[in-house]
C-alpha cells in the first residue's frame, strides 16, 4: 500500500519537475520561437552548481539561488554569438553546446567527480527528522509549490506587453524591428529567463534523485521536455503542465503490463518494458493526428498562414 | 528650405558582390510630401528601400532623417524617430489578434519593461487602456473594427494590407515609407487606400512610395523619383517625369 502510494508521489514530483523546466522551455519556444535544442544544459550547469556550492558550505537556499543565476548567465553566453542565427542553426548550436557542457561535467573529474557522479549532498528538510514518505509528500508540495510560482509569473509576463512583443519576434521578427522594437534584448531575456527557470528544474530533480551524475542530462531529457510542450500545446502555460503530468502517468498506466501474462507468454522484462515505450509513442502520435495542436493550443492558430 | 527637409539620402549605393543594385543615389524629401518612387523591374527600388530603412548597411553614403543621421544607428532606431516602413508583402502577426497587432506597435510602452511587467501591473493595465482605446479608433478609421479580435492570419489579403498601414499609424510615424501598397489590390480597394494616403497626409505624415501602378502614382504624388539600374535618372513632378525622355527610354528599353 504504502509502497504504490510512494509510486504515486514519485511520478507526480518528477511531473512536477518537469513541467517547471518545459515551462522555460515554452517561455523561449512557445512565445518567441527560439529553437532551443540543448535545454538541458542549463539544467545541469544549476544543478552541478548548487549541490557543488552547498557542500563547500553554502546555505541551501543561497546555493540554489546561485545555481539559478548560473543558468541564466550561461544562456546569454550561448544567446549573444548565436542568437542572431537563423532558428534552424540555432538549434543545432545549442545541442552543441549542450554536449559540450555534458562532457566537460563528465571530464571535470577533480570538480564534479566525472561519471561516477555525486551521492551525498544536502537536500530541502533533512533536519525536520522526516520519515522517508513524509519527506517525499513535503518534498512533491515544494515542487509544487514552486511549478505555482513558476507560472503565475509566467501567466503574467506572457500576457503583458513584454509577452506581446516574444509573440511578434516568434510572429515576424523583421516586422517588429520595423516597429521600432529592439528584439535583440528581448530575445536574450526571453532565453535567460527559460534558462534559468530549467535551472530551478534541475536543482529540484538533483534533490529529488539525490544524486546527480552526467548521464542524467543527455540530450533525450531535451527532447522529452519538447514531447512534454508538443503534448500540452505550445504557447500554453496550464498545458504543458498538464502535458507533462498526462506524459508521466502514461509511463506509470503503462506500469502494470510488467506484471501481467506477458512475461508468462514468454516476453522477458526488458521486452516488456521496450512495448511499454511503444504503446506510449502509438498513444501520442494518434493524439497528434487527432489534435496536432495539442491539449491545450489553438487549432485556429495551425492553420493561419504565417 | 533646408529646415523642411525630413529624409535626406546622400550619394548612398549598396553593391552586392561587386554587382552596384544602388550607386550613388541622393535625393531628399521634404516634410508632408508624398513622393514615389518608380522604375523598371531590378532598378534597385526596394534595395534602396531597405538601405534607407537600415535592413541593408549602405556600402556609401549618408541618410539624415530629420536631422538625425540614421544610417549608423541599429534598424529598429528608425522606427522609433519616426521612420516607418511597411513591405512589399504584407507581414502581419498571423497568429495575434488584429488589436494585438495594433497594440504592439505603441511607442514607449511602459509594460514592455520586465519588472513593469511583473511588478506594476497597475499601472501597465493604465496605459493598455489609453493604447486600446487609441487603437480601436484607428481600427474604426481603417473599417477593421468588427475584426478586432479576430486572428491577423484570417484576414483578406487587403485588409492585411489595411492593418499594415494602421499598425504603422499606431506608432505616431513622420514618414511612411511604402513597398507597393497598391500591389495585388483591387480597384475599390485601392481607391480606399489612396484617399487614406491622401487623408494622412493632411494629418501631417510624409510619404514615399514605391509603385508599379503609374496611374495611381501620378494621381497621387507630388513628386516622382525615377530609378534605372540603379541610378537616379529623373526627379520631378509627374508632369516633368512623364515627358522626361531618359524615364521613357528606361521603361520603354526594359520592354523592349
Amino acid at each position: 500500500m504504502s509502497s504504490s502510494l510512494l509510486y504515486v508521489i514519485n511520478v507526480v514530483t518528477t511531473a512536477t519537475v518537469y513541467a517547471i523546466f518545459v515551462l522555460g522551455l515554452n517561455l523561449q519556444f512557445g512565445f518567441t520561437g527560439i529553437l532551443n535544442f540543448g535545454h538541458v544544459a542549463f539544467m545541469a550547469i544549476a544543478a552541478y552548481a548548487s549541490v557543488l556550492l552547498s557542500l563547500a558550505g553554502w546555505p541551501l537556499i543561497a546555493a540554489a539561488a546561485a545555481g539559478i543565476l548560473l543558468a541564466g548567465a550561461a544562456s546569454l553566453l550561448i544567446g549573444l554569438p548565436a542568437l542572431r542565427l537563423r532558428e534552424d542553426y540555432l538549434a543545432i548550436t545549442t545541442i552543441g553546446f549542450a554536449e559540450t557542457v555534458r562532457i566537460i561535467i563528465n571530464n571535470e573529474v577533480e570538480l564534479t567527480r566525472g561519471p561516477q557522479g555525486i551521492f551525498r549532498f544536502p537536500i530541502p528538510f533533512e533536519s525536520w527528522g522526516l520519515t522517508p514518505l513524509g519527506w517525499r509528500v513535503a518534498f512533491m508540495i515544494l515542487c509544487l509549490v514552486a511549478m505555482l510560482a513558476v507560472y503565475l509569473i509566467l501567466q503574467r509576463l506572457t500576457r503583458s506587453p513584454w509577452g506581446r512583443v516574444l509573440k511578434a519576434i516568434r510572429e515576424d521578427e523583421d516586422a517588429a524591428i520595423a516597429l521600432g522594437k529592439n528584439t535583440r534584448v528581448f530575445k536574450l531575456w526571453s532565453l535567460a529567463l527559460g534558462s534559468a527557470i530549467a535551472g530551478l528544474a534541475g536543482i529540484l530533480l538533483a534533490y529529488l534523485l539525490s544524486y546527480i551524475n552526467p548521464r542524467e542530462f543527455l540530450p533525450l531529457t531535451t527532447f522529452t521536455g519538447w514531447m512534454i510542450m508538443v503534448l500540452g500545446g505550445a504557447g500554453s502555460n496550464l498545458g504543458v503542465m498538464v502535458g507533462s503530468l498526462l506524459y508521466f502517468g502514461l509511463f506509470s498506466l503503462t506500469r502494470p503490463l510488467e506484471s501481467s501474462g506477458l512475461l508468462a507468454l514468454g516476453l522477458t522484462g526488458q521486452q516488456v518494458g521496450a512495448l511499454r515505450i511503444f504503446l506510449i509513442g502509438v498513444f501520442l502520435v494518434v493524439l497528434m493526428m487527432y489534435r496536432p495542436q495539442g491539449l491545450f493550443g489553438r487549432k485556429e492558430e495551425l492553420s493561419l498562414d504565417r | 528650405m533646408t529646415a523642411d527637409v525630413l529624409l535626406d539620402v546622400r550619394d548612398v549605393s549598396r553593391q552586392f558582390d561587386g554587382f552596384w543594385a544602388v550607386r550613388g543615389v541622393s535625393f531628399s524629401v521634404p516634410e508632408n510630401q508624398i513622393a514615389g518612387l518608380i522604375g523598371p523591374n531590378g532598378a534597385g527600388k526596394t534595395t534602396l528601400f531597405n538601405v534607407v530603412t537600415r535592413y541593408l548597411a549602405p556600402s556609401g553614403g549618408q541618410i539624415h532623417f530629420a536631422g538625425t543621421r540614421i544610417d549608423t544607428l541599429p534598424t529598429y532606431a528608425a522606427a522609433r524617430h519616426g521612420l516607418v516602413r511597411t513591405f512589399q508583402i504584407s507581414r502581419v502577426f498571423s497568429r495575434m489578434t488584429v488589436l494585438e497587432n495594433m497594440l504592439f506597435a505603441a511607442p514607449g510602452q511602459v509594460g514592455e519593461g520586465l519588472l513593469p511587467a511583473l511588478l506594476a501591473p497597475r499601472r501597465v493595465a493604465r496605459q493598455e487602456a489609453e493604447l486600446r482605446a487609441r487603437a480601436e479608433e484607428l481600427l474604426r478609421y481603417f473599417r477593421l473594427d468588427h475584426m478586432a479580435g479576430a486572428y491577423a492570419g484570417a484576414l483578406s489579403g487587403g485588409q492585411r494590407k489595411l492593418l499594415e498601414m494602421a499598425r504603422a499609424v499606431m506608432l505616431k510615424p513622420r514618414m511612411l515609407l511604402l513597398d507597393e501598397p497598391m500591389a495585388g489590390v483591387n480597384p475599390a480597394l485601392k481607391e480606399q487606400l489612396l484617399t487614406y494616403i491622401l487623408d494622412l497626409r493632411a494629418q501631417g505624415i510624409t510619404f514615399l512610395l514605391i509603385e508599379h501602378d503609374i496611374d495611381m502614382i501620378m494621381r497621387i504624388c507630388d513628386r516622382i523619383l525615377v530609378m534605372a539600374q540603379g541610378e537616379l535618372i529623373a526627379d520631378g513632378t509627374p508632369e516633368q517625369v512623364r515627358q522626361d525622355p531618359r524615364v521613357i527610354d528606361a521603361y520603354l528599353g526594359a520592354s523592349a
